[in-house]
């Protein structure tokens, strides 16, 4: 985790002394917390640290916990996939609240959405959330939005309306896998990896978002070398088999010591 | 990650918990154990009602206790007063153990406020150690019921009281590793209390005891005990005193008269790793590792001479890592801490610690089992060899993934994990409320292992190729391409991983810890791989030692070598021991 993560630049000073004193157990830093992310629900900042430090008080004062509140959390953190973040975040609920979860495999490797409703309201909209994010982390992204503009299942949605900015912020999840795993990219695959409905919006995001790529004919092409490029001149270099002096200390005092034996 | 020194603002804490209602401004640990004063006050009142009736057998008793005991118990108490740190290490190690051995294998020692209280004139400290000593060996060899594990915890609080209180600093010093076992045990009997009191809610009828839980929930509280941590810490002022190391000053310079003294520094240590424990059991790892911010564990400390604070911590580090999906980082831990109980063997097999020691090791294989399935990854050659010993069929089983392979992913999780517990008291009321938590922890590591599934096969086929179609690819596995394009963008991820390179243990950089790297050219897979090259050099060294290692035995040289390395381990030790004792002198 680069350490940019961990102490975001947009940190107020407040909360950074809730993090950095045992504040962090007073349950009257609840509130401050939960402020904090709707700050960051409205403002496209983000904060780990302060949004487990908030779930952790929730899971001593239970009294406090507000639902909807540790639904934003969640879907704040799918907004940084494919970080650990939404998992990190999951380990601190109440476990309660996941036990009924289980998705049925699928014959493909996407899976299912959850299956059994729960009478626990909040317990099936973190279900819902967990199922969105291993979408997300399986990359299956025509799925998870078609899952999300789904008219079925309005609540996806609305488990996502209250992050400013949640579309944008997947699509740049996903332009990084692209930019980190690929050499040139279809604009149709583009289309329904980022979903757009048609190709101005992608040429526009391409501009914005993946500088060093250009449209070339139906494919985004990188011009610039980056990580994928260097994964495809053959093999790399093999690591060379060093050997340190000192592992010879024993041959040499071997033949040292027969020196003396024989003299 | 800021480098600023954390403060921590006890009396902040202290009135805003709310749970204790504090009327002065006294540091936190001693006004908890004020507070707990009074119930131990109580339990004093009742314990000499009972001690007056039971006056008689216990003179019995004390008559009846061998005399290898009484005089042991007496050599300890005047070590103990004398301050004789060597002595008492000794007594602590070696005595203590064998008389187990000898006299209470299977029934607990000598009961400390009827039997052994009288022996030392009552003498307060020693009887609160003595009883920590008598509860611990009750909860390694017996069953301790309810009635132990509140006594206990009234001990710890008292012993703790005595050490916070005193308005000068404690004058007294324990050996090291001692001082580890105190804290080590303490968080031990807070996790099992926590654990049987959720096996009573879920699965016991007995409502006597379920009513006394009730009515005790400030007992082993998880807030009372990061608050004894916590206080420690600050007490001793460990994290600045870390801090000053780091920046190559004099940790006595910002560590105030009790962070100089040698009992405080130590338990402000322990308790840094005791908190790193106590977060993961509660399963935030990421607060877990940022409470060792100050400890570098590339840099030896003088502490790591206590083998069990070494295996404590490597092992929650590299659990922590690993559920953060740091699997390189985890190896790194797992392997470090591996080679070096392989290599410190004979020290464990004398220790009374043995049998942890061997269990603890079992667990991380089988933690490292699970890392190198996740993440392919060239361990050292012994730790291999083992590994392959101990978990290879397992490991081969997960590495081949598929639906298969998941059974042993949650197999050896549950046997390697640590002892989950709630935050809380459970749901009296709705039992059906208070689920494992291993379970919860259990099925959001699985979730993690599902989405990976894929990955071996993939891995198996792409190996094979320097380019590949995706369409190809996809008709061999029998899979839609559009699919098999997510999953190669997956595999591309999983390949990616922050590493540990320097500052705390949360920093790190993304790094490529494959050896096979993909990258698509529309509909193209291009692949690379890297071939280690095989360490000729350290395999033609290793076989030369092996060579002179029969030569030496066709000359019968081994014999003599055999004791000329028992010697040295021999000197080793008593080098180690004196070194000790001139440390804590």
């Amino acid at each position: 985790m680069p350490s940019s993560a961990l102490t975001p630049s947009s940190r107020p000073q407040e909360i950074e002394e809730i993090l950095t004193t045992l504040s962090r157990y007073n349950p009257e830093t609840t509130t401050v917390l939960q402020e904090y992310v709707a700050t960051q629900c409205a403002t496209g900042s983000y904060d780990l640290m302060a949004n487990l430090a908030l779930l952790k008080l929730y899971q001593f004062n239970p009294e406090l916990m507000r639902d909807e509140t540790v639904l934003n959390v969640l879907a704040k953190s799918l907004t940084v996939f494919p970080q650990p973040d939404f998992t990190l975040a999951l380990h601190l609920l109440p476990p309660s609240l996941l036990h009924q979860y289980s998705t049925a495999s699928a014959p493909s490797t996407i899976p299912l959405p959850p299956k059994a409703d729960t009478d626990d309201q909040l317990s099936n909209s973190v279900h819902r959330l967990t199922y969105l994010n291993s979408l997300l982390e399986l990359e299956a992204f025509p799925a998870f939005w078609r899952i999300l503009s789904s008219d079925v299942d309005e609540e996806y949605a609305d488990l996502v309306a209250d992050v400013t900015g949640f579309e944008d912020a997947i699509r740049k999840g996903v332009t990084k896998g692209v930019i980190l795993s690929m050499r040139s990219f279809k604009i149709e695959t583009a289309l329904s990896w980022w979903n757009f409905t048609n190709t101005e919006a992608v040429d526009q995001w391409v501009e914005k978002e993946m500088p060093g790529w250009v449209i070339e004919g139906d494919c985004i092409v990188r011009k610039d070398e980056g990580d994928a490029a260097a994964a495809a001149t053959g093999t790399m270099q093999p690591a060379p088999g060093k050997i340190k002096f000192e592992q010879f200390s024993r041959v040499i005092r071997r033949v040292y010591e027969n020196e003396l034996l024989h003299h | 990650m800021d480098n600023e020194q954390v403060a921590y603002d006890y009396d902040d804490f202290i009135q805003k918990t709310g749970d204790y209602d504090f009327e002065d401004d006294e540091p936190l640990a001693t006004d908890l154990i004020d507070h707990e004063g009074y119930d131990e006050q109580q339990l004093l009142q009742q314990q000499q009602l009972f001690q007056r009736q039971l006056q008689l057998q216990q003179q019995q008793a004390a008559a009846q206790l061998p005399d290898a005991v009484r005089n042991f118990i007496l050599y300890f108490h005047h070590c103990l007063k004398e301050n004789n740190v060597y002595d008492l290490h000794g007594c602590y190690e070696n005595s203590f153990n064998r008389l187990t051995e000898k006299f209470y294998k299977n029934t607990p020692w000598p009961d400390p406020h009827g039997v052994v209280a009288p022996l030392v004139n009552n003498d307060q400290p020693f009887v609160t150690l003595y009883t920590e000593l008598y509860y611990r060996h009750l909860y390694a060899k017996l069953q301790p019921n309810l009635e132990d594990r509140f006594a206990s915890y009234d001990n710890y609080c008292i012993w703790f009281n005595y050490i916070f209180d005193s308005s000068s600093p404690a004058e007294m010093e324990l050996p090291t590793n001692w001082a580890w076992d105190i804290i080590d045990e303490f968080i031990y009997q807070f996790n099992s209390f926590s654990l049987y009191r959720s096996r009573t809610v879920r699965k016991s009828h007995n409502e006597e005891e379920i009513q006394q839980l009730r009515e005790h929930p400030q007992t082993w509280s998880t807030y009372t005990v990061l608050n004894v941590l916590y206080s420690f810490i600050q007490k001793s002022r460990m994290n600045e005193q870390l801090e000053a190391i780091k920046e190559g000053r004099d940790p006595d310079e910002v560590a105030g008269e009790d962070g100089s003294r040698s009992l405080y520094k130590t338990f402000g240590y322990f308790s840094i790793i005791g908190l790193l424990r106590v977060h993961t059991l509660l399963g935030d790892f990421t607060l877990a590792l940022k409470t060792m911010e100050g400890i570098d564990l590339s840099k030896k400390s003088k502490y790591a001479r206590v083998a069990g604070a070494q295996f404590t911590t490597y092992y929650y580090v590299g659990f922590c890592y690993m559920m953060m999906r740091r699997y390189s980082d985890a190896i790194k831990a797992f392997s470090h801490i591996l080679l070096y109980i392989s290599r410190t063997k004979g020290f464990h097999n004398r220790s009374a610690q043995y049998d942890s020691v061997t269990k603890r090791s079992e667990q991380m294989y089988a933690l490292l089992a699970i890392c190198v399935a996740l993440c392919p990854t060239r361990l050292d050659d012994s730790i291999h060899t083992t590994l392959r010993e101990k978990n290879g069929e397992q490991l081969a089983r997960m590495q081949r993934g598929g639906e298969e392979s998941l059974p042993v992913f949650e197999e050896l999780f549950s046997f390697s994990c640590p002892k989950f517990m709630s935050h809380g008291p459970p749901d009296y009321d709705n039992p059906a409320n208070n689920v494992d938590p291993l379970q919860h922890h259990l099925k959001v590591f699985m979730m993690d292992v599902k989405k990976t599934m894929l990955v071996p096969t993939l891995r198996s086929y792409l190996k094979l190729y320097s380019t590949m179609n995706i369409e190809k690819l996809a008709t061999f596995l029998e899979m839609d391409p559009e699919e098999l394009r997510s999953a190669l963008v997956v595999f591309k991820q999983k390949s990616r991983q922050v590493r540990w390179t320097e500052g705390s243990l949360l920093d790190g950089e993304v790094v490529n810890v494959s050896d096979l790297d993909i990258s698509l050219e529309g509909d193209l897979i291009n692949i690379s791989e890297a071939k280690i090259g095989r360490k000729f050099g350290d395999w033609f060294l290793r076989n030369t030692a092996k060579y002179y290692a029969v030569q030496d035995t066709i000359l019968n040289k081994n014999p003599d070598k055999q004791e000329e390395k028992e010697h040295k381990e021999k000197r080793r030790e008593r080098r180690e021991k004196n070194a000790e004792k001139k440390g804590s002198k």
